[in-house]
């Protein structure tokens, strides 16, 4: 009897462990499923905080066509300081109503890593950008910083037999070492007039270079809103010399004490995305009136 | 035969976790260029924020024809680093590998222009990664390479 039941105790118990194998095998397949399941919950979870870093171009949008409501912290902060504005009647002010982003689509839009972050960040979406990283009212003429299908090409390589009708540049960043604001001066004297003679019948804006945030500064001590005052000043004269428009952007990116706002840079010179925005809506409103009737076109019914 | 039963059964079982595993793989893309690129930005990008640019923004700078294009997505960096990431759907399959030759051309032009200017964002340019999957080509320019490759193999690249 206690053979028989031994052989039954057994028998049973093979099976019993291969149903165990089974179930573990099952148990590690679902484990594996959970998991996977919990991971993807995170990184839902991950996009929907950081969903402030990395914003939508429909919001970016809304932004735009609402250029009067401070509706972000950016355009609380610089509607409350009131910097100074060069007097002279080169200066382009403000306009009564705002264009809308089809304004930019005969325009051109020149400069360094300061204005093609404006490109990146503020939400334009028309305007030909030809922007580089380095670039300088003197390297200008010789290094290709225009991306093609075919490789880099020069600036003006690229607006060869191009009809663009408005200019929008900003250089002076990458010269701020050189010292010599004269040189400098005659150096953008001489870009300018070049690209004036490629499109004789544009409207050229020159904007001044925007101040920046020392304390975030690394990339040299030369990179301070003392000489980008100085560096204005020659930039002012010049377009008062040679009659082209001249942007004070620094109205609005300024803390009103000659500085970039507070908090508006990650590095102290390249300008987060809202105020890119401000900075657009401040072209948007800011423009020479030509009988053009594309201006007219263009402007919002928004008053200011 | 018992016992080859039971061998029978954990052969079957094994063989079905590998045909599991194996169609994980080759899964398709499902996600969509936005969510993939917010993906990517928030968990391979620390030194600089990037920000989503319009579509004809988009076809300036990567040269790529909108027409061929179901749905994209590109975040670009303030100028401060040269951080970028772009997902593409392509309305077919066939226009996959055009983006892709033109993602490298864009990162060629990159880093020929960061050389001479700021050699560490031209050595992160020199690993950028470019994959296509089905439909989906996407670059990524970012600061954890390893991160963004297993987000990608996560979603079916």
């Amino acid at each position: 009897m206690a053979q028989r039941k031994r052989r039954k105790r057994q028998q049973p118990g093979r099976l019993f462990h291969i149903l165990i194998l089974i179930i573990i095998l099952l148990f590690i397949f679902e484990a594996n499923i959970l998991i996977n399941m919990f991971k993807k919950e995170n990184i839902k979870k991950n996009i929907q905080t950081n969903g402030a870093v990395t914003k939508k171009a429909s919001s970016e949008k809304e932004l735009s066509t609402n250029t009067n409501v401070p509706e972000t912290d950016a355009q609380i902060k610089a509607a409350s300081p009131v910097p100074q504005i060069p007097d002279s009647p080169c200066v382009v002010h403000r306009q009564d109503t705002s264009v809308d982003d089809t304004y930019f689509s005969d325009a051109v839009f020149i400069g360094d890593s300061r204005m093609e972050g404006f490109r990146n960040q503020s939400g334009i979406s028309t305007g030909t950008f030809l922007t580089g990283v380095g670039m300088d009212a003197e390297n200008i003429f010789e290094t290709p910083f225009i991306s093609t299908e075919s490789g880099n090409i020069t600036v003006y390589q690229a607006l060869y037999n191009s009809d663009y009708k408005k200019v929008y540049i900003m250089l002076g960043t990458n010269n701020l070492g050189d010292y010599n604001y004269d040189d400098f001066k005659e150096k953008y004297r001489i870009c300018l007039g070049e690209i004036r003679k490629i499109l004789p019948k544009a409207d050229f804006y020159i904007m001044e270079v925007a101040y920046v945030e020392e304390s975030k500064v690394t990339t040299g001590d030369y990179v301070n809103n003392s000489n980008i005052d100085k560096l204005n000043e020659k930039i002012l004269e010049l377009c008062e010399q040679s009659d082209y428009n001249y942007i004070a952007i620094n109205e609005v990116l300024s803390d009103g004490n000659r500085s970039l706002i507070k908090d508006a840079s990650s590095d102290g010179v390249h300008i987060y995305d809202s105020y890119c925005k401000l900075w657009l809506d401040y072209l948007k409103s800011h423009y020479v009136n030509t009988t053009d009737d594309t201006t007219s076109d263009t402007a919002s019914t928004e008053t200011d | 035969m018992k016992r080859h039963i039971s061998f029978l059964l954990i052969a079957m079982l094994l063989l079905s976790t590998t045909a599991c595993k194996s169609s994980k793989e080759n899964k398709e893309v499902t996600e969509t260029p936005a969510a993939l690129a917010e993906k990517l930005a928030a968990e391979t990008i620390t030194t600089d924020p990037l920000n989503s640019i319009a579509p004809e923004i988009l076809a300036s700078t990567y040269f790529v024809d909108m027409e061929q294009i179901e749905d994209s997505s590109a975040l670009l960096s303030n100028g401060a680093t040269s951080c970028e990431i772009t997902v593409i759907k392509c309305k077919e399959n066939t226009y996959t590998s055009e983006v892709k030759k033109l993602f490298e051309i864009r990162v060629k032009n990159q880093a020929d222009l960061y050389i001479t200017y700021n050699a560490a964002e031209a050595k992160r340019l020199d690993s950028a990664i470019i994959k296509i999957s089905g439909n989906y080509v996407v670059l990524c320019v970012c600061d954890d390479n390893s991160k963004a490759e297993s987000i990608l193999t996560e979603a079916g690249f």
